[in-house]
């Protein structure tokens, strides 16, 4: 189901995950191709946003929470989701846009430079080229390169998640998740994001949840679909919203459930 | 039946109104009560002189200086020690765990214990067994535990008020919690822990039981030379101003005009919480 010749940037590999007690994965098997979209579909509750979580292995500031399986990113074949692997060096690697923009208190020039003064980056000549350079990928410079002092919140709910974006980007990270990254934004502010997602292929690979499967078919190469912490069907885009293999899928695609 | 839901309607409100316009009132005559006993006394004389002739004259300079040490060494030494524990009970302890249990039923129970005990608590202890004697030292350490539920408390409650999201993005871009901490979480809660602190502030300066066994001494002319000096204060002064001597005609204005010195003094700290409240809620967009 995979083609063979595209190049892997990561792969879940008999991964489940439980919140306590509780199963929210069943032994997904997910490959990322490098450098391409894949988007997670499902109805609510299916545990597309928590597999979305285990890449950057945000759970683990939730006590109680246990990972079985692999993630394995690529080059370097290491597992993510390993209890040796310091998720610090993950989130370092993989950024994350979450569901509503979440900018900090600070100014637009801060919330960008946040992520390189984490990692010591003191020198104001590098901090000011690479907020440029991570405002100019999420389109967001020309509206905010006289205001970049301002406080964040100034800035529209679109804007706000651009910069989230821009923010994401300015460290660099080999791959992107995004968290239902339009569902608090109109129309307009959702086809930019899409428009920014679809021009980020050529640098990053990214793996999206999104509840709009409009927004799936558009912006995505690969389609998972899932259903009660499991991986019913994965395949191409196309492949999934013309001709998908399993009856579930098609029922959801066709609007029969979710 | 209209008629008469609209009647309970308007009762209510008139109770509620009643209640808000009755706290008022009592906030404005002890105010003004104080002001016409205490502006026979006050005079810039009165705040900075000694007293004289046995209490009967004079001013409380002592008092206002030793108060204000006792303040200043209480918040030094509760301050940090409420962040930290805030800090770790908030952002890094598991809540449910038996440990954190325990810590905050000791947190509630010693915000609830009567300062009288702090009092004797600080006298056994700084007093005589670490042997501070009776000064600044042993005052505001005391003062400093009484502190310390209600500093943790207002600490806690402003690091809550931070929504996860912020956290969440911070450790997105490969923050460490302490780096979370210090700057996304510090920074977003920093008006509302200085609030607790202004609040805190205006308690340590009002005590009167902590420090009776601890720093005070009724009448003192020489003015505190090192921490482990025997000072005046203003709570206690007028305590003694009302219970001993013998010129109470002299001695009752002068307990006046010291609790009014008090009153502006606490009032004036909770007004700067209060400005600082105003400014934070407008910058606050989350």
């Amino acid at each position: 189901m995979v083609a063979n010749s595209e190049k892997l940037k990561a792969e879940t590999k008999g991964l489940s995950f439980y919140y306590g007690n509780v199963q929210a994965l069943k032994d997904i098997r997910l490959p990322l191709t490098e450098k391409e979209v894949t988007a997670l579909i499902g109805p609510s509750g299916c545990g597309k946003t928590t597999l979305l979580r285990c890449f950057n292995r945000m759970h683990d500031l939730y006590p109680h929470n246990k990972y079985e399986g692999e993630i394995t990113i690529f080059p370097d074949n290491i597992n993510i989701v390993d209890r040796g692997i310091d998720p610090l060096d993950i989130r370092m690697r993989i950024g994350m846009v979450f569901q509503k923009p979440n900018p900090f208190p600070k100014s637009i020039y801060e919330n960008i430079a946040f992520g390189l003064r984490v990692r010591g980056v003191r020198k104001k000549t590098i901090l000011d080229e690479q907020i440029e350079k991570s405002l100019t990928r999420a389109a967001l410079w020309e509206e905010t390169k006289d205001r970049l002092q301002e406080s964040a919140f100034n800035l529209s709910g679109g804007q706000q998640q651009r910069l989230c974006i821009a923010r994401a980007l300015a460290t660099g990270p080999e791959m992107l998740l995004f968290d239902e990254p339009t569902s608090a934004l109109d129309p307009i502010a959702t086809s930019k994001i899409e428009d920014l997602i679809v021009g980020l292929k050529e640098e990053v690979t990214m793996l999206i949840v999104t509840h709009n499967m409009q927004q799936a078919a558009r912006i995505s190469d690969w389609t998972g679909f899932m259903m009660l912490g499991e991986l019913i069907e994965f395949d191409k885009t196309d492949k999934i919203f013309t001709n998908p293999a399993k009856k579930l899928t098609e029922s959801y695609i066709t609007g029969r459930f979710g | 039946m209209v008629k008469a839901r609209a009647i309970k309607e308007i009762l209510l409100l008139n109770i509620l109104r009643l209640s808000a316009i009755a706290i008022m009132l009592s906030f404005f005559i002890i105010l003004y009560f104080l002001a016409v006993e205490g502006l026979k006394v006050l005079s810039i004389s009165f705040l900075i002189e000694r007293p004289r002739a046995g209490m009967t004259e004079g001013g409380i300079m002592p008092a206002l200086l030793g108060t204000f040490y006792l303040t200043l060494g209480a918040i030094i030494v509760a301050f940090p020690l409420a962040v930290f524990t805030a800090i770790y009970m908030t952002e890094y302890a598991y809540t449910q765990s038996k440990t954190m249990q325990a810590v905050r039923i000791a947190v509630n129970t010693l915000a609830g214990v009567p300062s009288v005990v702090y009092g004797l608590f600080g006298f056994a202890v700084f007093v005589k067994v670490f042997g501070f004697g009776v000064s600044i030292l042993a005052g505001s350490l005391t003062i400093a535990i009484l502190l310390l539920p209600i500093l943790i408390r207002a600490t806690q409650e402003a690091l809550f008020a931070v929504p996860n999201s912020f956290r969440e993005a911070s450790f997105a871009v490969g923050a460490t919690k302490w780096q979370t901490i210090r700057m996304v979480v510090l920074p977003a809660s920093a008006p509302g822990i200085l609030t607790g602190v202004i609040l805190s502030i205006s308690r340590a300066a009002g005590e009167t039981a902590p420090i009776m066994f601890t720093a005070v001494t009724f009448f003192t002319i020489a003015l505190p030379d090192s921490i482990f000096s025997e000072v005046m204060a203003l709570p206690y002064h007028i305590y003694g101003l009302m219970t001993e001597g013998a010129v109470p005609e002299k001695q009752v204005p002068i307990a006046y005009g010291t609790a009014l010195v008090l009153v502006l003094l606490v009032l004036s700290l909770s007004l700067t919480a209060i400005i600082i409240r105003i400014r934070l809620r407008k910058q606050k967009k989350w």
